[in-house]
This record gives C-alpha cells, sequence and structure tokens, in this order.
C-alpha cells in the first residue's frame, strides 16, 4: 500500500478529531519538554561545574606535590627526575611564599599569597594576561616585576586596568622552611613593580618569575604542573610520577566523578520526565483505543475493499508515529523555549545582584536527537495494542450487526 | 485439481455453513451447488434468514464455509491465505451492501479511490482515476459532498462506484436498495444493469423486491439455506 496514503491518512484522521489529537499531543509535549528542560539543565550544570575545576589546559596537566611527605622534596632534581620519563612535555613550577603588605593600611597589615612561579605556569593554569605584558617580565636593575591578581587590585587600592600598570607595591616576604630547604628566611620591604594584571578565579595573589628570584631562597616547589605529550598515556605518566613517592593529581579523575555525579542527576531527571511520558502514553493509548472503536466500522470497510491486516496494522501505527513525531518535535522546541525564558530570566537576576550571566542550559545534538526517537518509540509502542486490535477485527461482524 | 478450462467463473461445490453459537447450530447453507458464467447477472432471493448474505460473504471470501469449495476463476479461493485473499478480494471483487460505510475523514472521491489503493496504486493516481471514473458514470455531481452528506439513493449510487473503480470482473450487490425509495431504487438498478450491459461484469444481485427478480439473466430462489430453484432466462 502506498505509504504516502498511509502517513496522509493518519494526519486526516487526527485533523478530522482535533481537538483529541491536540489534547494527546500535549499530553506528550508535556513529558517531552520536562526531559529536555530538565536533562539540559543538567548539561549546563554539568559544563559550568567542569570548566570550574578544569580551566585551561587541565585536562592535559598532572598535579605533582609531596603531600604530607618530609623525606620527598619536590626540587629542581625532582624536575630532573621526571623530565627523564617518557612521554613528559613539559614541566612547570610553582613555590608559595608568604607575603605581608604593611603600607595601604599601616594598623591592619594584610596578608596575602606570593607566588614564584617557572614561566609557562600562569598559561598552562589557565591565567590570561587582561593588562600588561608578560615580555616586560625582564628584571633590571629597578623593582622586581611581578604580575598580580585581578582580585588584588582593590585590597591593595591599587585602580584597575590598565592604570595599574607600573604601580609600585612593597611587601615583606617570608619564605617558609619547606620553600628554602633549611631555615625560614624573611625579607622585609622588597620593591616589586606591577607589569600585568591576570584574571583567574583562585585565590588572588602576586605572582614573579622565578627567573627574578637570585635574592630570594627559592630551592623546592610546592607544586609542579607536568603536561604530556599526549592525553592518552596521562595515567601511565601519573603511576610513574607517583612511583618516585610523590602524590598527583590529575583534574581528570575529578572530572570524572563529576560527570558520574551528573549523569545520575541526568537518569534521575529524565526519569521524572520518563513517567511524565509514560503518562502521556496512556493518554495516547486511550485516545487511540477510543479511536478504533470509533472506527471498527471504518476499519471492517477496509478489509471488505481488501486492505491487507498489515496495512491496517501500518494505519494505526502510523497515526501513533505521527503523534509521536508531532509531540516530539513540538515538546522539544517548546522545552527548549521553556529553558531559553529560564536561562534570560536568571541571567537578568544574576546580573542584577552584580553577577555574570551564565549558559545554564545545554542542547547536545544527540541528546535532541535521543528524546525524538524516544518520543517515537513511546508512540510506536502505544501504536502496537490498538493496530493488533485493529487488524483482527472480523468484517463479517460488523456487517452482521448494522 | 479440475482443469482450470473447463470451470466456470465462480464454482461452489457442496458449500456448508455451520453456525455454532453455544447449544444452537444453525445451518446457514446446507450444501450448495452453483456454477455461474462470467458476465451473468444472477438475482438471488429468499425468505429473510434462509443464507442469502452468508452466501454472498462465502463467495467474497470473508466467510469461511465449513465444507465445501469456493472456486473463482479457478482458484480454490480458502486454500489462500488471508491477506492473499484480501488482495483478491481488492483485485477481483467489488462489494455493495444495503448501507454504505465511509471513512469519514476522506471525502467522497478518496473513498471511492480506496480500492486502487487497496491494490497498490498510488493515492495521487488513485484519487485522480476515481473523479474521471465518476465523470464516466456521470456522478461528478456527488464530488462536491462528503459521503455522508449524500442522501440514501447518491451513497449508494458512489458506492456502487467504488465497487467498479477497480475494474472487478464480479459485482456483489446485497440488497442495494434496501434503504431506498422506489424512484432511487430503480435509479440505482438501472445503473447495476447498464453496468453489466456495457462492461461485461458479472453481476450478484441480493434483492428482497420482486419487481428486480427478473431483471437478470437468471434467477434463483433459495429457503433454508438450499437453492430450490434456479431459471435462466432464454436469449
Ligand atoms: N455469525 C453467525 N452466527 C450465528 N448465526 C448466524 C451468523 N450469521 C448468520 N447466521 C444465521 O444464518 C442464517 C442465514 O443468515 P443470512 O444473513 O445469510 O440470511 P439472509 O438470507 O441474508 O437474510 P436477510 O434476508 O434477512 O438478510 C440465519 O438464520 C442467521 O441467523
Ligand atoms: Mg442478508
Amino acid at each position: 500500500m502506498d505509504k504516502h496514503f498511509i502517513f496522509l491518512f493518519a494526519i486526516r484522521n487526527m485533523t478530522f478529531r482535533k481537538l483529541r489529537a491536540a489534547l494527546t499531543i500535549i499530553g506528550m509535549l508535556i513529558g517531552i519538554s520536562t526531559i529536555v528542560f530538565l536533562v539540559s539543565f543538567a548539561f549546563g550544570l554539568e559544563k559550568l561545574v567542569k570548566n570550574e575545576i578544569s580551566n585551561g589546559n587541565a585536562m592535559q596537566l598532572i598535579d605533582v606535590g609531596t603531600g604530607n611527605s618530609q623525606i620527598v622534596k619536590l626540587n629542581g632534581d625532582a624536575v630532573a627526575r621526571i623530565k627523564e620519563l617518557s612521554d613528559v612535555k613539559a614541566i612547570e613550577s610553582i613555590s608559595n611564599v608568604a607575603a605581608m603588605e604593611k603600607t595601604v593600611n599601616k594598623d591592619k597589615p594584610l596578608d596575602l599569597s606570593f607566588f614564584v612561579v617557572s614561566k609557562g605556569y600562569l598559561g598552562l593554569s589557565g591565567y590570561s594576561l587582561k593588562y600588561g605584558s608578560d615580555q616586560s617580565l625582564q628584571k633590571g636593575d629597578g623593582p622586581f616585576p611581578v604580575l598580580i591578581n585581578e582580585g588584588l587590585l582593590d585590597e591593595l587600592k591599587i585602580e584597575g586596568g590598565q592604570a595599574a600598570i607600573g604601580k609600585r607595591i612593597y611587601l615583606d616576604l617570608i619564605v617558609p622552611k619547606q620553600i628554602t630547604g633549611s631555615e625560614p628566611v624573611s625579607l622585609p620591604d622588597l620593591e616589586f613593580e606591577v607589569v600585568g594584571i591576570v584574571d583567574g578565579n583562585s585565590a588572588s595573589g602576586v605572582f614573579m618569575h622565578k627567573e627574578f628570584v637570585a635574592d630570594i631562597p627559592i630551592n623546592n616547589f610546592s607544586k609542579l604542573k607536568v603536561s604530556t605529550i599526549s592525553v592518552s598515556n596521562i595515567e601511565a605518566v601519573q603511576k610513574q610520577i607517583e612511583g618516585l613517592g610523590f602524590k598527583t593529581e590529575y583534574v581528570g579523575e575529578t572530572v570524572k566523578q563529576v560527570e558520574q555525579v551528573f549523569n545520575l542527576f541526568k537518569i534521575i531527571l529524565a526519569g521524572f520526565g520518563t513517567i511524565a511520558l509514560v503518562v502521556a502514553g496512556l493518554g495516547m493509548l486511550n485516545t487511540l483505543t477510543i479511536s478504533l472503536l470509533e472506527r471498527t466500522k471504518e476499519v471492517a470497510l477496509l478489509k471488505i475493499i481488501g486492505v491487507k491486516s498489515k496495512d491496517i496494522r501500518h494505519i494505526f501505527l502510523a497515526e501513533a508515529i505521527t503523534m509521536g513525531i508531532f509531540g516530539g518535535i513540538i515538546g522539544v522546541a517548546f522545552g527548549y523555549f521553556l529553558s531559553r525564558v529560564t536561562n534570560k530570566v536568571i541571567d537578568a537576576i544574576a546580573v542584577n545582584s552584580g553577577g555574570d550571566p551564565a549558559t545554564l542550559f545545554i542542547f547536545p545534538f544527540w541528546f535532541v536527537a535521543l528524546v525524538l526517537i524516544f518520543a517515537i518509540t513511546t508512540g510506536l509502542l502505544t501504536g502496537f495494542y490498538p493496530a493488533i486490535r485493529a487488524s483482527k477485527i472480523n468484517p463479517l461482524d460488523v456487517i452482521r450487526y448494522e | 485439481m479440475e482443469d482450470k478450462e473447463t470451470r466456470k467463473q465462480i464454482e461452489l461445490d457442496h458449500v456448508v455453513k455451520v453456525f455454532k453459537s453455544g447449544n444452537t447450530t444453525v445451518r446457514a447453507l446446507g450444501g450448495i451447488n452453483l456454477k455461474i458464467d462470467q458476465g451473468e447477472f444472477l438475482v438471488l432471493y429468499g425468505p429473510s434468514g434462509c443464507g442469502k448474505s452468508t452466501l454472498l460473504n462465502t463467495l467474497i471470501g470473508i466467510e469461511k464455509p465449513t465444507r465445501g469449495e469456493v472456486w473463482i476463476n479457478g482458484t480454490n479461493l480458502y486454500t489462500l491465505k488471508e491477506d492473499d485473499r484480501s488482495e483478491y478480494r481488492a483485485s477481483k471483487f467489488g462489494v455493495v451492501y444495503q448501507s454504505q460505510n465511509w471513512i469519514k475523514s476522506l471525502n467522497s472521491k478518496e473513498n471511492v479511490a480506496l480500492p486502487l489503493v487497496a491494490r497498490g496504486v498510488k493515492f495521487r493516481e488513485a484519487v485522480d482515476k476515481a473523479e474521471k471514473f465518476m465523470e464516466e458514470l456521470k456522478i461528478s455531481e456527488l464530488l462536491r459532498q462528503t459521503p455522508t452528506q449524500l442522501s440514501g439513493g447518491q451513497q449508494q449510487k458512489l458506492g456502487i462506484a467504488r465497487a467498479l473503480i477497480s475494474n472487478p470482473k464480479i459485482i456483489f450487490a446485497d440488497e442495494p436498495t434496501g434503504n431506498l425509495d422506489s424512484k432511487s431504487s430503480n435509479i440505482v438498478i438501472d445503473f447495476l444493469m447498464k453496468i453489466n450491459r456495457d462492461m461485461k461484469r458479472t453481476i450478484i444481485l441480493i434483492t428482497h423486491n420482486p419487481e428486480y427478480w427478473d431483471i437478470g439473466h437468471r434467477k434463483i430462489e433459495m429457503e433454508d439455506g438450499k437453492v430450490i430453484k434456479d431459471v435462466k432466462k432464454n436469449g
């Protein structure tokens, strides 16, 4: 039988009983749009959280530390040994030094973090330079050039933006014994020049390049960031580094855990939507069954005319699938619309209260495709029973009881 | 199996149909033997409940006889699978009942086109054909309304058009005038006679109306599931 006819017939029957078809499709729409809305929200949140954890190219990096060990040391020697491992591409280091600012507020000195970093460290960690230049990080005769974190500007009462470049700051440094390798060293009243401003979302601080530390006794690092030649062997490298006695952390692991949590979250949310969809499916089953009862005579007629049972099944299935397709497409569209509106409203509230707008809903293509397939499958499944019943109608029963 | 060539268009061999419902059994057909020629106009009559409709339903392949065989054009009808019988019906038979059933979501010409669609013709093509066919039958005026808006007589005509569209060799009509006044009845009967005359279709007409018993080439009277009179007109 002409497939075109089967679908045209399905649509005719739906438009012939508009209200009923509309109500059925609205049922589907509610189920589908609930799934789309909730799960795309989970996708959005997951992305936000993942971004928060793994900014920059963190997915290719292993963080190396000493843990609580007093014996292993992260020093030049350690760097050399790690560098020898196969697949290691680069190693960047950071050493935490305590600093105190006393000039801004004489009564209440300001504690801040001072980091001595290797050249590529900031880049690897996902910091980016907002003003000033890395290139000007060259030690002249004057003060030490440093980069400072945006968050610190306020506390140091320095005007933000380009105006901050070239400002001088005065700090007392206390280099702890973990970094000096022997006794803590205190270096009062050093002069620094701000040559750049970095953004970045972790703790505010001052960054200075390792090359300039000749005057400061930095012998150990607080942390190393090791990048590998490819992401695929990152876990092997991680094991080897641990074999050397160091503690390692790999964001990928955290990200995996986050993904697991969110996958569960998504399943639960999809579960809610599925319940709605099942209810919609029952509504559709009801519609199709009623419509079958009303059309028993029509089915008998089709049979007497010579339409095969298979085609009669197809006619009813087509109707169910068409409702599934309509419900699916309209449901996805409505879910999308709803989430856009919600996102806009939340953004407006966030901006009003000084926050940033964010993408809270994400619609991966495969997810949308899956939802549509799901909707059509629901249609198909609910269509089976009425379709089979229809194909079993005995035309004689209808003729006889006219 | 007998040779195809020697068989008539329709042959019934000792066809028996027994209905059982609970304790009661009804012998609706009590061993019918019948041969019908191609192009014949056969009128079937008899008291209510004598088995006319049962016979017709057996002939079109929707009522399997308890015993006996139904041969149509050399095919033993009930050796076919149900779907094959449907296909057979779609291509060889046109059926008209006392009142017409319509697909309410389809318009007149689409309804008339249905038997073609059942045979696998593309829907558009079938509808075009239906429109032309209704012009040929001079009933184009019926196109303007949906089938259920038509009068009883008009519906019967449209039903006959539907029965004829797929160019069937045999037309079965079970009291096609049962619901009509005499004027409309005459129009419908004339219509059937014209088709028999001009298109050489075999027609099997069941009717209670004695006025029509003699219009065909042959009349058969039934009683209690048996043929009690079988008269062929000469000429
Ligand atoms: N499905 C069935 N179950 C039981 N009995 C049946 C069934 N179909 C028909 N009968 C019986 O078979 C007999 C013949 O019925 P049939 O419908 O063939 O009569 P008919 O000659 O067409 O009558 P009418 O002129 O009233 O249409 C009747 O006694 C009827 O009650
Ligand atoms: Mg009858």
